[in-house]
């Protein structure tokens, strides 16, 4: 008899956690968010939205907005309609792989995370993978129902604040200022693996529902898994540590063959490259300036040359290519990369002046004072009044 | 709010704090590859927060403490005096930072000389690396009068009976940084000066700008601590 009352309550027991996580996807309801709490972490993340909407790294883009806003339409085609949700991103300039989901729907991605992808297809899958966050409600499943306190270090000062909410009944701002920066991080690298696997695979089918080759999520994810170090050291890093993204890896190529496998399942395009990158062309730009500055000169170049396919005509973009290789080695000895850019600089704009400074500075180091002089002369020529020029006649007097 | 959840967030906190301590190693790439790559390293001209008004002889008093540790080290140092003179020269050749009609400072060419002058030093000195030097004021955790931060530990001067007061409480560092030629971060660190606020009561006061660096011993020790790794 006692064994017969220990076994119904151990498997009450047992089944307690998975009941109270039970929390049904977006598309199934009616209305969202479902209950108050939902709403009050609704509230919470749209004040942290709103706080980045007004920070100095915003890259407000309505080129891109609208391309990332009709990829997500493809995605989604009108499942949402019901509950009067528009998708919306926001983007931040940050050289670091970065992307969440906040729990209503908005999406938010880093430059960084945009121009490491290579087409549209690998676009998809991240953006993919964040809306299924969303649409699986992982953020309220995690915080809110299952109360989950496993992520220390990354996104516990939010849990710690919404616990504090909670007793107190109103929301601590200084918390929020230390929790806010966190919230996303905890809502990409603190999902629990099992919901990470969920939004991976859900995201294979919204990629193939747009027409998407599947297959491109893997380089995607190795993308990511790739950069994971790049600004390991930044509290923002949002990403995930290798072991764990390759097994998310090794989880999609499974998933992949497995749909593959089905009759009536038809793999989408992959499309090309050059499309991809005149989407996100100011992206590029930008980034390529953000990574210069974090000194990461070769990906500052990667994506200038991705850009340069699109839009050759663009005196900066050729003119801070030769940056990346002069600042990489600013000493020389070898300045024909830089040098070839400038020039390329002054192909497509004439006036291009800091072109002629750079090109000057170059054959100056090398000791060629002639050319030196004659390319500061056609600087000083453009930009007389240029704040450095005054620096610039100095040179000019020493070459003489 | 709940004690045992504020007790929960300040503990997170200070996990928070000593993990990333654990993790201060000040050189950024390898001891032996910094040792191995580094052989001549220029100064620049030793900087402080306008707030600590630092005479030009505790810059001297700086200057001359890095240089012996250097040079006892087997590094070959090329003075803040080169980069100054360049600078100084730049400044002439812009017309000067300030506009003679507005008197506003103009950034623009302040920007210019930096940047060209950095570049000129590379140009006329062969060197490895570029250090900057600067005293920076600081938030220095303090417990019973006692201040504890950047490898130091000093009193509070304290007025009125000490109830155990603890916090963060204003003091100053001297922080040594190393920069290799595409100006990547290399070595940095950072070592305790000085306390500046004293406590009256339960209330912290700042200490006069005047009685700042009154103690070369401590100028000394706080910039061996910042150089002592290298």
């Amino acid at each position: 008899m006692k064994r017969l009352i220990i076994l119904p309550l151990a498997l009450a027991l047992l089944s307690f956690p998975v009941q109270a996580a039970k929390v049904d996807p977006a598309y199934k309801l009616q209305a969202l968010p479902e209950k108050p709490e939902e709403a009050d972490l609704w509230e919470r993340a749209t004040r942290h939205e709103n706080r980045l909407r007004n920070e100095g790294t915003l890259f407000h883009n309505r080129q891109i907005e609208a391309y990332l806003e009709s990829l997500a339409d493809r995605m989604l085609g009108d499942s949402l309609d019901h509950l009067g949700l528009n998708l919306d991103f926001v983007l931040v300039a940050e050289p670091h792989l970065s992307g969440w989901a906040y729990p209503y729907g908005t999406i938010g991605l880093h430059t960084g995370l945009i121009v490491r992808m290579d087409n549209e297809a690998q676009l998809a899958a991240i953006v993919a993978h964040e809306i299924s966050h969303f649409l699986q409600r992982h953020t309220y499943s995690e915080l809110i129902v299952d109360g989950r306190q496993s992520a220390v270090g990354k996104g516990l000062g939010f849990l710690a604040s919404l616990a504090l909410a909670k007793e107190t009944g109103s929301f601590d701002p200084n918390v929020m200022d230390f929790a806010g920066d966190l919230w996303t991080n905890l809502a990409t690298s603190g999902y629990s693996q099992k919901n990470e696997y969920v939004a991976d695979e859900e995201g294979l089918i919204l990629m193939s529902r747009a027409g998407l080759s599947i297959e491109q999520s893997i380089p995607a994810f190795q993308a990511l898994a790739e950069n994971a170090a790049y600004g390991a050291g930044d509290p923002r890093k949002m990403w995930s540590s290798h072991p764990r993204l390759e097994d998310r890896i090794k989880n999609l190529q499974k998933e992949i063959k497995s749909l593959k496998r089905k009759k009536d399942f038809v793999d989408g395009m992959v499309p090309e490259a050059d499309d991809y990158y005149r989407n996100i062309a100011p992206a590029l730009l930008i980034n390529a300036k953000l990574d210069m500055q974090v000194q990461q000169f070769v990906r500052a170049r990667e994506a200038l040359e991705k850009y340069l396919l699109v839009k050759p005509d663009d005196p900066e973009a050729h003119f801070l290519a030769g940056e990346t290789y002069r600042r990489a080695n600013p000493t020389g000895p070898d300045f024909s990369e830089p040098l070839t850019a400038y020039r390329n600089a002054l192909e497509v704009d004439p006036g291009y002046a800091d072109a002629y400074k750079e090109i000057g500075m170059a054959y100056r180091m090398q000791g060629q004072n002639a050319a030196a002089a004659e390319a500061f002369e056609q600087y000083l020529a453009l930009a007389a009044d240029a704040p450095d020029a005054g620096i610039v006649r100095g040179y000019l007097e020493g070459l003489r | 709010m709940n004690k045992a959840l504020t007790a929960l967030f300040v503990c997170l906190l200070l996990v928070g704090v000593s993990a990333s301590a654990a993790d201060d190693d000040p050189f950024l790439i390898d001891k032996r590859q910094f040792k191995k790559q580094f052989k001549t390293i220029a100064l620049a001209p030793v900087d402080a927060d306008g707030a600590l008004q630092m005479p030009d002889s505790v810059a001297q008093v700086i200057e001359q403490e890095v240089t012996r540790h250097l040079q006892k080290r087997g590094y070959t140092v090329i003075p803040t005096s080169v980069l100054a003179e360049i600078r100084k020269t730049m400044e002439q050749q812009v017309g000067g930072f300030t506009d003679p009609e507005t008197g506003q400072v103009d950034m623009a060419k302040m920007q210019a000389v930096r940047t060209h002058a950095f570049r000129e030093l590379w140009f006329q000195h062969n060197f490895d690396a570029l250090a900057t030097i600067r005293v920076a004021v600081t938030r220095a955790p303090f417990e019973n009068d006692r201040a504890e931060w950047d490898g130091v530990r000093q009193k509070v001067q304290a007025e009125g009976r000490n109830r155990g007061y603890s916090g963060n409480i204003a003091a100053s560092s001297v922080s040594f940084a190393v920069y290799d030629h595409t100006e990547k971060l290399m070595y940095v660190n950072y070592g305790g000066l000085e306390v500046l606020q004293h406590r009256e009561e339960a209330q912290l006061l700042p200490i006069p700008a005047e009685n700042y660096f009154a103690d070369e011993k401590l100028v000394r020790k706080a910039t061996q601590i910042a150089m002592k790794p290298i």
